[in-house]
């Protein structure tokens, strides 16, 4: 069962039990190393902690006797300080005692506790005694006699029992220890025990696995060595055993074979035919085509000759490809005629060295090439090459023809084979173009001949023209000087005027300054004469008052006068008073009467006075207002003014430049005339020039010097394209329109020319 | 009663001007001067608020209280039927005592302007004049001529009619009672 398991599960099962085996042995290790640990706990609580409160229990009886004696040798003033020493000590000599008996581990240390508290009660109930004659007994000869007979026989019992009890305690340890002791060595036996189990059972499966692993690999190793060396022999269809492998790596030569077939599909499928050979020719590897050439199947050629199949005139002589190459161990190629079946072919052929592993030429593989369609488009392209010279050859002469300004030349292309036909045609296309490109060229020479006279009789006009002008030019120079002068007066009238606006403009700012001030002096007088009326107002409420009074007093005058009347005789001086003092209030009235009249006048002055303030008031905004306006329309008018002497000076400016254009124009219209003369000769010269072509066979007399009339025609191509820029530049000037059309040509270019 | 008094009146009855002649209080309605004979005239007033009394006589304006003394007062210018005239700083109310069948009243008399206290001879009195049977001249003691002006002198006895005065009194008497009372 185990010998038909897997490789991984085979190791993850052996590794499983070793890590079963290795942790029993830990926990068996924990459990043992624990029970050591309680067992030391135990060691300390049950004989550790009992043996300590005996020691204690010892040392605190020893100082118990020790104060008894210092107590009773004491002064008696100091013995309250050693009774609670003595005391305390008893009582903490009781407390171990008991703590030793409740932490005692067995029935036999306990007992031997209670014995040590009822010695230990016996010792010192013999104390109170101790006391008692301390008090009493002066010579103390009783005292000493307690001391030797009660107190010390029953300390030598308590000392013996202490040594008894803690002997037994000591010897409990020393058991408890020994037990520890035993239980550690067992302990560490079994751990070894299973160490070494585990290590036996780790060596057994280690083995067992090796075992396994190595005839498993020398399995493959040994098919996969013969499948190499087929395949280096050549033998392509030798494949792998997997029924010998080990169920788990059968997928190992499975892969391989697959590999193989893959790579023998190709070769199968590859689109040349292939074969190998070994030394006798034989063959043990064909290809489906290189099979089908012959008209046989794959399986059919196997185990045959090579040369029986393909039957090329290399086979079997020294020539052959593949027998070179098995004679000398290296590639080798050659071209030959093959006849495969009933085919006739054209090939070329490589061999190359098959080996065995000892490095021995055991045969070739041979690669095969159809280079039949090639061989045959080497001839055509050989024959179209000659057709093409000739043709050139042609081409040359008529195009030679033609630079010697015979316009009357035509290229006709030879007639051709059927494989030469594609070239003829480019050839014919090339003829139609230049022979319609020779028709053309001769049309426009024509035409530029007729053009020529034309220009000619141009050029003529335009000379008379020209002379024309520039006389045209020369009067309107001078009317515009006339015009600059006129225009420079006017100029300095504007500033005159301006100069003037201006001066009124400050004139009118003071006026209106003027008018405000006035303005402001109206308001103060007005406020002024609002104050007098004001004051005439109280003045009258006064003389009203005043008024009165003279009235009362003219009452009080009047009734002194009818009193005095009253009293007769005696009264008369009386009277008189009272007529004096009624003529003096009499008077008094008059005169308020009169005040008040001039106040009523002086307030309706006033009235009248504040009426007339606003009114001037009034005149005055006016005048304010007229003055601003008055401002405003000088300022406007001096603007204007300014405005119209820089329009005259631009104006001014126009005039001048146009001076100049027309000086410019009378100038160039000179040249111009000049100019048109030049051209006059200078197109019979070109009218020559053209003569030299040959239009018609008729003409053919009239061919010249044909290199000098190609330069005529080269130096005119470079003056021709400065043309368009002078006409754009000069056409602003509607005058020099005609100039223009006829003389596009400066000074300079007409020097160049 | 005066030995004056006794004349003036006598003189006014006889026609005879000698009586007439002495001091004259002159005072102005409208555009005209009257006089009063001093000797009636108590004292001079300005004009002051006048307590109308009901179911008077249109000429009576009212009652005035003078310094305690309630004394009725008249409207001379309703008296003598001239025209309405609001009351001036001028006007004035004159107080005169009046003599009804032997009992004397103290009356105030409101009149536009008071001018002054005149001393009239003999020789500047004439009677007044007669218009016809039909106007009754009674209230006049005569005509004053001062300088260029006429001064009408007046008989403040007659100006108001025995009964009139005495309803006047009458009434301005209850008033003075009840005053009375009130005051208590």
């Amino acid at each position: 069962m185990f010998k038909n398991m897997k490789m991984g599960i085979k190791v993850a099962v052996s590794m499983a039990v070793m890590v079963v085996i290795i942790l029993g042995l830990g926990a068996y290790n924990i459990k043992e190393i624990r029970d050591a640990d309680e067992s030391d706990t135990i060691l300390y609580a049950n004989n550790m902690v009992p043996l300590n409160h005996i020691g204690e229990a010892q040392a605190q009886s020893i100082n118990v006797a020790l104060n008894i004696r210092a107590f009773v040798g004491a002064e008696a003033n100091m013995r309250a300080n050693w009774l609670k020493l003595i005391n305390e000590g008893a009582v903490n000599t009781r407390k171990e005692i008991d703590s030793f008996g409740k932490t005692a581990s067995d029935a036999d240390l306990q007992e031997a506790s209670k014995k040590l508290a009822t010695k230990f009660d016996n010792y010192f109930s013999g104390f109170a005694k101790v006391e008692e004659l301390l008090t009493n007994d002066k010579d103390r000869t009783r005292l000493n006699a307690h001391m030797n007979e009660v107190m010390a026989p029953a300390r030598l019992e308590l000392v013996k029992q202490f040594q008894e009890t803690k002997a037994m305690t000591v010897d409990r340890a020393h058991a408890r220890s020994e037990k520890n002791t035993t239980d550690a060595n067992f302990a560490i036996r079994m751990s070894s025990l299973s160490m070494i189990f585990a290590a036996l059972f780790a060596i057994i499966v280690g083995f067992v696995l090796y075992r396994n692993v190595d005839s498993i690999v020398k399995s493959l190793l040994d098919e996969a060595e013969m499948l190499a060396k087929a395949v280096l022999e050549g033998k392509l269809t030798t494949r792998g055993n997997p029924v010998r492998i080990n169920f788990e790596f059968r997928g190992v030569v499975d892969g391989v074979n697959k590999i193989l077939d893959s790579v023998v599909s190709f070769l199968d499928n590859m689109p040349t035919p292939a074969m190998l050979i070994d030394k006798e020719f034989n063959i043990l590897y064909m290809n489906d085509l290189g099979a089908a050439v012959g008209g046989k199947s794959k399986q059919q050629v196997l185990g045959g000759k090579c040369y029986d199949h393909f039957k090329t005139s290399d086979c079997r002589t020294s020539k052959c490809a593949c027998a070179q190459t098995m004679a000398t161990g290296q590639k080798a190629s050659s071209e030959t005629d093959a006849h495969p079946g009933t085919n006739n072919l054209e090939i070329a052929y490589t061999g190359i060295p098959v080996r065995d592993a000892s490095g021995q030429v055991v045969g070739a593989f041979e690669v095969v090439s159809d280079v039949t369609a090639i061989k045959k488009a080497a001839k055509i392209a050989e024959k179209v090459a000659h057709f093409q010279t000739a043709e050139v050859v042609k081409l040359t002469q008529t195009l030679s023809q033609l630079a010697d300004n015979d316009l009357t030349v035509r290229f006709e292309p030879g007639a051709g084979d059927a494989d030469t036909a594609g070239t003829r045609e480019g050839f014919v296309k090339i003829a139609e173009a230049l022979n319609q490109s020779i028709d053309n060229l001769r049309a426009v020479l024509v035409q530029v001949t007729e053009s020529v006279e034309q220009v000619t009789s141009a050029s003529t006009q335009i000379s008379s023209g020209s002379q024309s002008l520039a006389q045209g030019a020369n009067e309107q120079a001078s009317s515009l000087e006339q015009i600059s002068s006129n225009l420079e007066e006017m100029a300095s009238m504007v500033k005159q005027n301006t100069e003037n606006a201006n001066q009124a403009n400050i004139l009118a700012d003071g006026a209106k300054q003027q008018a405000d001030k006035g303005n402001e002096s109206m308001l103060k007088m007005a406020s002024a004469i609002e104050r007098i009326k004001a004051s005439a107002d109280e003045t009258a409420k006064i003389i009203k008052t005043i008024d009165e009074i003279a009235f009362q007093t003219n009452l009080l005058a009047l009734n002194a006068a009818v009193e005095a009347a009253r009293a007769g005789e005696a009264g008369k001086g009386f009277a008189v008073v009272a007529e004096e003092v009624r003529n003096l209030a009499m008077r008094s009235a008059e005169a308020a009467k009169n005040t008040s009249a001039l106040i009523e006048e002086s307030q309706k002055n006033a009235e009248n006075g504040v009426a007339v303030s606003n009114q001037v008031g009034e005149i005055l905004k006016q005048i304010v207002g007229g003055a601003q306006k008055v401002a405003q329309l000088i300022s406007e008018v001096s603007a204007a003014t300014n405005e119209q002497a820089k329009g005259i000076d631009q104006v001014n400016q126009g005039i001048s430049e146009l001076n100049k254009v027309t000086q410019q124009n009378a100038s160039l219209s000179e040249e111009s005339a000049s100019a048109a003369e030049e051209l006059n000769g200078q197109s019979e010269e070109l009218a020559q020039m053209v003569a030299t072509f040959v239009l018609s066979k008729k003409n053919e007399g009239r061919v010249m010097a044909k290199t000098e009339a190609r330069k005529v025609l080269k130096a005119s191509a470079e003056a021709h394209p400065k043309k368009q820029p002078m006409l754009t530049h000069k056409s602003k000037a509607p005058t020099d329109v005609v100039m223009e059309t006829a003389i596009p040509l400066t000074d300079e270019e007409l020097r160049k020319f | 009663m005066s030995e004056l008094e006794q004349s003036q009146k006598t003189g006014a009855v006889t026609g005879d001007l000698k009586h007439l002649a002495g001091k004259y209080l002159t005072f102005r309605l409208g555009n005209e001067d009257y006089g009063f004979q001093i000797l009636k005239v108590q004292e001079i007033i300005g004009i002051m608020n006048v307590t109308r009394v009901p179911k008077m006589p249109e000429f009576v304006r009212g009652i005035i209280n003078l310094r305690g003394k309630l004394i009725p007062v008249v409207d001379m210018r309703a008296k003598f039927t001239m025209s309405k005239q609001e009351d001036t700083l001028k006007t004035c109310i004159i107080v005169v005592e009046v003599n009804i069948s032997a009992a004397k009243v103290t009356m105030g008399v409101i009149v536009d302007n008071v001018s002054e206290v005149l001393s009239i001879t003999e020789q500047q009195i004439d009677p007044p004049p007669t218009f016809g049977t039909n106007i009754e001249t009674a209230f006049m003691l005569g005509m004053g001529k001062v300088g260029q002006k006429v001064v009408i002198l007046l008989d403040i006895d007659r100006v108001l009619t025995g009964t009139e005065v005495e309803q006047i009194h009458a009434a301005v008497l209850t008033q003075n009672v009840s005053a009375k009372v009130d005051t208590k």
